[in-house]
C-alpha cells in the first residue's frame, strides 16, 4: 500500500524537473535555439554579413577590387552622381526632374537620415544638441541659401565637420529628393516669415514647381511588378 | 500454501490501462509543448558584444528602423548597420564611454563589429525583407516591439508553419507600406474598408509552394 502515494510522488518529481530548471514557452535564454534535427541548417557558403575564417579581415562580403567597375556601376553622369558638372564645379539645380513624388520621397527620407539631428522643420536642434549639446547647423540661414544644390548634396554625401557622410545608406537619387525637401523647407519658412532676408539668397532649384504638374496625376502606387 | 500472486496484483491491468495512457498523453504533450520552435527558439536573447539599446535608440531617441537598417527596403537582408552608423553621433556623444570601446575600436581598425546573430533561418530556407517590407508587413508583426527591447530577443517561432500561416491569409497582418516601421501604429476602424482598399491598391501574392522558399 505504498506504492500509490510513490507513484503520485514521482509524477509531481517529474513535472517539477521541467517546472524548475526548464521554462515555459517564450522564456528569455541566452544559449543558442536547439534544433533537434540539424539537417541542413548551417550549409558551407557564405552569407551576407557572415564571419569569414579565410579572408584576412574576417569578414565575408568583399569590397571591389581596386580600379574595378561593377556591370552598369560606371557612375558616368557625374552631376548626378558627384554634384559637380563635367567642369568640376557644383551644379546649380537638381540634376533630376523635381516634381511631387520626389518632394514627397524627399521628406520621407529626410524624416528617417536627417531630421534625428537637423530636426523636422531643419533648426538643428535634434538628438545631437539635446544631449551632446553639439552645435548643429540650422537650413535656414544665409550661408545654406548661398549653398547650390549641387554643394548640399556633396555635404550629404561626404560630410564635413561633424556632418557625418550618409553617402552608404542613401542611394544618390535619395540623396536629391532630399536637396529638394530642404529647399522646400527654406522656401516654407521665408513665406512665413517675411522679415528673414530673403531677396538676394533665395533657396535656388527653381525648376522645383515648374515640372510638378506633368507627374503630378500618374498613380501613386505600382501595381505589383514581377509576377 | 502460500497465495502466488498477492491481492494487489488484481489491481495491475488497471494500473497498467492508467499508465499505457497517461505515458503516451505526457511524452505527446511533452513534445508537443517542448520541442516546438515556439519552445526552443521564441526568447533566445544572445548578450552583445556592445549593450547597444533599441529601447534607448527607438523608443526614447525616435530613430527610424531605416536609419541603421537602411537595405531592409532594396535587399533580401535587412543589413546590421556598420560601425560608421553609431560614430555619426558616437564621435559626439557619450565618446569616451567605456561600453562603446568596442566600437571605437572597431572604426579606427576598420575590423567589422561582430554582433551575435539573433534570427537565422536554416540555410535552405530563403526569407526576403524587400517584398514584405513592400507588401506593407511592418517589422513588428516578426519582429514584435523591438522599441522596448533592450536587448534585441527572437519573438516569433519562424518556422515554416508559421510563414505559411500568415501566406495563406495575409490581409489582416497588412498596413500601409508608410506605416512599416511605426512599432505603434493600430489598424483605423472599420477594417474591413481598409483592407478591402489595402487589397485593391497593391494585391499580393505570397508564395505557398515550396519552391517559394526553398530553392
Ligand atoms: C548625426 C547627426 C546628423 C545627421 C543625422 C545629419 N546631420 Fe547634417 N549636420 C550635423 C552637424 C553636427 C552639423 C554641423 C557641422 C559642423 O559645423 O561641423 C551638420 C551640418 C550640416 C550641413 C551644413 C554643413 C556646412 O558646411 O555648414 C548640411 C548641409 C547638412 N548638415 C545636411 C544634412 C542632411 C541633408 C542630412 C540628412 C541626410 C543631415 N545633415 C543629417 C549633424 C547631422
Ligand atoms: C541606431 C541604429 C539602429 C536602429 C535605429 C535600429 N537598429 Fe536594429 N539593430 C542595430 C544593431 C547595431 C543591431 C545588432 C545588435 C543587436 O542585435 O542588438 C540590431 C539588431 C536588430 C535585430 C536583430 C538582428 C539579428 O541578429 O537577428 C532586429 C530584428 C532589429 N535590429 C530590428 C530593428 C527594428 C524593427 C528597428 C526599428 C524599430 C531597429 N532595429 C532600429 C541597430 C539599430
Ligand atoms: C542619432 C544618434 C545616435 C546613433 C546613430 C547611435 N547612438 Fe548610441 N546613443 C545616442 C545617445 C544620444 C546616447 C546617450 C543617451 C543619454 O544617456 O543621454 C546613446 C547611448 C548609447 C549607449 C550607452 C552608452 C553609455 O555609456 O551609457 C550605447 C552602448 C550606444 N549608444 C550604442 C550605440 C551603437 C552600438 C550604435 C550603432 C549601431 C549607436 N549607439 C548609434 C545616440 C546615438
Ligand atoms: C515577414 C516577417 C518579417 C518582417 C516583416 C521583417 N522581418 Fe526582419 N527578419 C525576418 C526573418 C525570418 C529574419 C531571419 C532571416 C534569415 O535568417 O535569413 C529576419 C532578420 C532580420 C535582421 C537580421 C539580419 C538579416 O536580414 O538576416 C534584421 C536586422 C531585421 N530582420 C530587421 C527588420 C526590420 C528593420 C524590419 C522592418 C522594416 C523587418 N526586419 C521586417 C522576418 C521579418
Ligand atoms: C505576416 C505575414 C508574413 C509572414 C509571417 C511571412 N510572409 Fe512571406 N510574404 C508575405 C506577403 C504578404 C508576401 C507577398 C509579397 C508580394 O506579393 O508582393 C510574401 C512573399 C514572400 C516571398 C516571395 C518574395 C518575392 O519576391 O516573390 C517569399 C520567398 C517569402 N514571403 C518567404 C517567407 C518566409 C521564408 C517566411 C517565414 C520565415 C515568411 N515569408 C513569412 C507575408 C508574410
Ligand atoms: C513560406 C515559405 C515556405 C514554403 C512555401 C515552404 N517552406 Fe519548407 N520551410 C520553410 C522554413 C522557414 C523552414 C525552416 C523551419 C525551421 O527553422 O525549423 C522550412 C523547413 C522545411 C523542411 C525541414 C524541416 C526540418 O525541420 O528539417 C522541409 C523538409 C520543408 N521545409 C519542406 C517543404 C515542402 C515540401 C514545401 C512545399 C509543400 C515547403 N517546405 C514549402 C519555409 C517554407
Amino acid at each position: 500500500m505504498m506504492r500509490r502515494p510513490v507513484r503520485v510522488l514521482g509524477v509531481i518529481a517529474f513535472m517539477s524537473v521541467f517546472a524548475l530548471t526548464g521554462c515555459a514557452r517564450g522564456c528569455t535564454s541566452s544559449r543558442p535555439p536547439i534544433h533537434l534535427n540539424p539537417s541542413m541548417d548551417n550549409q558551407p557558403k557564405a552569407r551576407a554579413q557572415s564571419a569569414s575564417t579565410f579572408f584576412y579581415d574576417g569578414s565575408t562580403m568583399r569590397q571591389p577590387v581596386p580600379g574595378t567597375v561593377a556591370m552598369g556601376g560606371l557612375k558616368e553622369d557625374t552631376a548626378f552622381f558627384t554634384g559637380k558638372g563635367a567642369d568640376g564645379q557644383f551644379v546649380a539645380t537638381i540634376p533630376i526632374a523635381s516634381d511631387d513624388a520626389l518632394l514627397e520621397r524627399g521628406k520621407q527620407r529626410y524624416t528617417i537620415y536627417c531630421q534625428p539631428c537637423h530636426d523636422a522643420r531643419g533648426d538643428g536642434k535634434g538628438i545631437l544638441f539635446q544631449r551632446g549639446n553639439v552645435p548643429t547647423a540650422t537650413f535656414h540661414q544665409e550661408k545654406m541659401f548661398k549653398y547650390t544644390d549641387g554643394q548640399i548634396f556633396d555635404i550629404m554625401s561626404n560630410g564635413s565637420g561633424l556632418m557625418p557622410a550618409y553617402k552608404w545608406p542613401i542611394p544618390p537619387a535619395d540623396r536629391w529628393a532630399i536637396v529638394a525637401y530642404i529647399r522646400g523647407l527654406q522656401r516654407d519658412r521665408q513665406a512665413r516669415v517675411p522679415s528673414a532676408p530673403a531677396g538676394a539668397a533665395t533657396p535656388t532649384s527653381a525648376n522645383a514647381s515648374a515640372s510638378a504638374k506633368a507627374t503630378a496625376d500618374k498613380p501613386a502606387a505600382k501595381p505589383a511588378g514581377n509576377r | 500454501m502460500a497465495q502466488i500472486f498477492p491481492p494487489w496484483w488484481n489491481k495491475l491491468p488497471l494500473a497498467a490501462a492508467l499508465a499505457g495512457v497517461l505515458v503516451p498523453a505526457l511524452a505527446v504533450a511533452g513534445v508537443w509543448y517542448f520541442f516546438s520552435p515556439w519552445y526552443t527558439d521564441v526568447g533566445y536573447r544572445p548578450a552583445q558584444p556592445v549593450p547597444y539599446s533599441h529601447k534607448l535608440h527607438v523608443g526614447e531617441l525616435g530613430l527610424d528602423c531605416r536609419y541603421c537598417h537602411a537595405s531592409v527596403e532594396i535587399s533580401s537582408v535587412a543589413n546590421v548597420p556598420p560601425t560608421q552608423t553609431c560614430m555619426n553621433c558616437h564621435q559626439v556623444v557619450k565618446r569616451d564611454s567605456e561600453v562603446l570601446a568596442p566600437i571605437r575600436d572597431s572604426a579606427s581598425s576598420g575590423r567589422p563589429m561582430r554582433w551575435i546573430r539573433v534570427h537565422e533561418l536554416p540555410d535552405y530556407a530563403y526569407f526576403t525583407h524587400r517584398s514584405h517590407v513592400a507588401a506593407g508587413i511592418g517589422c513588428v508583426t516578426c519582429h514584435g516591439r523591438v522599441d522596448e527591447m533592450v536587448t534585441v530577443t527572437q519573438m516569433a517561432p519562424l518556422s515554416m508553419g508559421w510563414c505559411l500561416d500568415c501566406h495563406r491569409n495575409p490581409a489582416p497582418h497588412r498596413r500601409p507600406v508608410s506605416e512599416v516601421t511605426n512599432m505603434k501604429w493600430t489598424p483605423p476602424r472599420h477594417p474591413q474598408l481598409r483592407l478591402a482598399q489595402l487589397e485593391r491598391e497593391r494585391p499580393v501574392n505570397p508564395p505557398t509552394d515550396c519552391s517559394g522558399c526553398h530553392r
